[in-house]
């Protein structure tokens, strides 16, 4: 079932398949017994921030969850179909997990720092495999607490312990962190959900100075939130895709009733 | 008054007097022990050696024998306690599996520490021809001292929310590195509490050792690990069989007063760290 998407034939309105920088194709998840994502396919476009949206337990979390695989991890998770990740299977081309993930990045919705400093916090993905230079060490934490707009905060106390923060600014140390890395791809799930809205609000500014270097794929909540960043929206109810596509369209425009009921209140009977 | 305010009435005066009983026996005999033993207590009973078979000097080497076997113990335990208990927690994925583990935990803590010194004595001693070693006085109380930090380290390691295994693993590291840089950092503390409290037990255990690591007298400090030691529970043990000389029974009363001190010095570390641990734990 591997994609040979370049040899697809592609309808002429659509992009080139090296825009895509995700897509899966009839994605199917089960957690036991239960079937939670039903023949998924979508297309997550390189570059930008792509929203997804729908009502709680709707499976947007299981979703992002499994294009790093971090699912993985979960007791009885079992998934069927493909995801690809710029050409590459996520689930038969990649034997080594740790790459995968270094190149798709995830941020929680609860930050979760390590008790450790807030400089090591930062190098916490990287120092993994070697050791770093004091000067490498000095740049990197300096370079990726900058992205995130933490630096002039936290920059007379690199060693104080990470726990010592803010919600706010742990969640934004959590997205340093995960930048450190270097990956392709950044996965949010809710990340501005348990932060105060100032802070929520810097995270957005984050992710929109973000989008220009990353593929942001955001799961939220917020409606607002996705008016005011996405360039593109997902919908998913009850484990199906029920709509994507630009935010212009999906919000002023869209196919479905059920999108618009939802994109204007919020509500959705699936 | 009602029938239920009476038994109220009675269960509360039921568990008073319990609390009482307990709370009452435990100052007896830290008393009496303290009450006899001060008497021998000295900077010189410490600091000597003993002569005379125990009735006279000091219990030096005894000291220092006890705390050679009981850190010895530490060393050959904690890698294969905290080993286990990781084992326990990330790897056995199998529930009866798991049970098992469970289970064999739990039997080991059950077996009869007198059990332990006929093991030593059969398997050690006489099959393996170590003769009385020190050493396998200090495996023997590694293995008894297992379980205990087993659990706590478990414990410690099963009480890590899973989100922080999940942000290590997204961050790109494997098993093992989540294990060393995540996982042993944070349940540390469990596995010194659970030593601790192994410690307090172990320094204080007479059966598993008296066959296979200690001498009564004429000795001091083992010249090499298949050479016996002498300790203070085996030394009180012998002191006390001479019941009709004086000299001797005070000696014993001092010995049990500094194996008391050492106890009580390792429980209320443990406290203290319990109380660390979960003052960390809430965070
Ligand atoms: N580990 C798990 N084991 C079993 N079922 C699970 C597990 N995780 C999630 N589910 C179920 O899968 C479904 C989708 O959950 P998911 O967390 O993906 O929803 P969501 O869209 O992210 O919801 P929310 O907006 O509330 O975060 C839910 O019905 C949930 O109960
Ligand atoms: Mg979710």
């Amino acid at each position: 079932m591997t994609p040979t998407p370049l040899l697809k034939v592609v309808p002429v309105s659509e992009p080139e398949f090296a825009e895509w920088s995700v897509h899966s194709e009839d994605f199917n998840v089960w957690y036991r017994d239960a079937h939670i994502l039903n023949d998924i396919n979508v297309r997550f476009p390189a570059k930008g921030i792509t929203c997804i949206v729908g009502p709680s337990g709707s499976g947007k979390s299981t979703l992002i969850r499994s294009i790093n695989r971090i699912n993985d991890e979960v007791p009885g998770f079992l998934s069927r179909g493909s995801i690809s990740f710029n050409g590459k299977d996520v689930y038969t081309d990649y034997k080594d997990l740790t790459i995968l993930r270094t190149e798709i990045g995830m941020v929680f919705q609860k930050p979760c720092v390590f008790p450790k400093s807030i400089s090591e916090n930062v190098l916490f993905g990287v120092a993994k495999t070697r050791k770093l230079s004091r000067a490498e060490r000095l740049i990197l934490v300096e370079e990726n607490l900058r992205a995130v707009s933490l630096w002039k905060e936290v920059s007379y106390r690199l060693d104080d312990s990470a726990t010592s923060l803010s919600l706010g600014q742990q969640q934004r140390l959590c997205i340093a962190r995960t930048l450190a890395v270097k990956p392709k791809i950044l996965l949010l799930d809710e990340p501005t959900a348990s932060v105060d809205p100032v802070s929520g609000r810097a995270i957005e500014e984050l992710l929109l100075k973000l989008k220009k270097d990353y593929t942001i794929l955001l799961v939220t909540h917020d409606l607002q939130q996705t008016k005011r960043i996405a360039d593109h929206i997902v919908f998913l109810c009850d484990g199906e895709v029920i709509e994507q596509g630009d935010k212009a369209k999906m919000v002023t425009n869209p196919e479905h009733q059920k999108t618009k009921t939802y994109l204007s209140d919020s509500f959705c009977e699936c | 008054m009602s029938n239920r305010s009476i038994a109220n009435t009675a269960f509360v005066f039921l568990s008073r007097l319990a609390t009482g009983i307990c709370g009452f026996i435990l100052v007896f005999l830290i008393g009496v022990i303290v009450w006899n033993g001060m008497n021998s207590m000295n900077i010189q009973f410490l600091l000597s050696e003993a002569s005379n078979f125990g009735a006279s000097g000091g219990i030096l080497y005894q000291i220092v024998g006890s705390l050679l076997l009981v850190v010895m113990a530490s060393v050959l335990v904690m890698p294969v306690a905290i080993g286990t208990a990781l084992f326990k927690s990330e790897y056995i994925t199998s529930p009866a599996l798991f049970r098992l583990s469970s289970i064999l935990i739990y039997s080991l803590n059950g077996i009869p520490s007198v059990t332990f010194g006929i093991f030593g004595l059969i398997f050690f001693v006489n099959i393996l021809g170590t003769g009385i070693s020190w050493f396998v006085g200090s495996i023997i109380l590694a293995m008894m001292m297992l379980p205990t930090i087993v659990l706590t380290t478990y414990q410690s390691v099963n009480s890590i929310p899973s989100s922080y295994r999940e942000n290590a693993y997204a961050l790109g590291l494997n098993k093992w590195q989540v294990i060393v840089k995540v996982l042993l950092p944070q349940s540390f503390h469990g596995a010194v509490t659970g030593l601790l409290i192994a410690l307090a037990r172990a320094i204080g255990e007479t059966a598993p050792i008296m066959f296979i690591a200690t001498a009564f007298s004429g000795i001091t400090v083992p010249g090499s690990l298949f050479d016996p030691v002498v300790s203070l529970p085996t030394h009180i043990l012998a002191l006390a069989q001479q019941a009709t000389n004086e000299a001797a029974l005070q000696n014993a009363w001092g010995s049990s007063l500094v194996l008391l001190s050492l106890v009580l010095v390792f429980s209320v570390s443990a406290l203290l760290s319990r109380l660390r641990l979960k003052e960390i734990s809430q965070r």
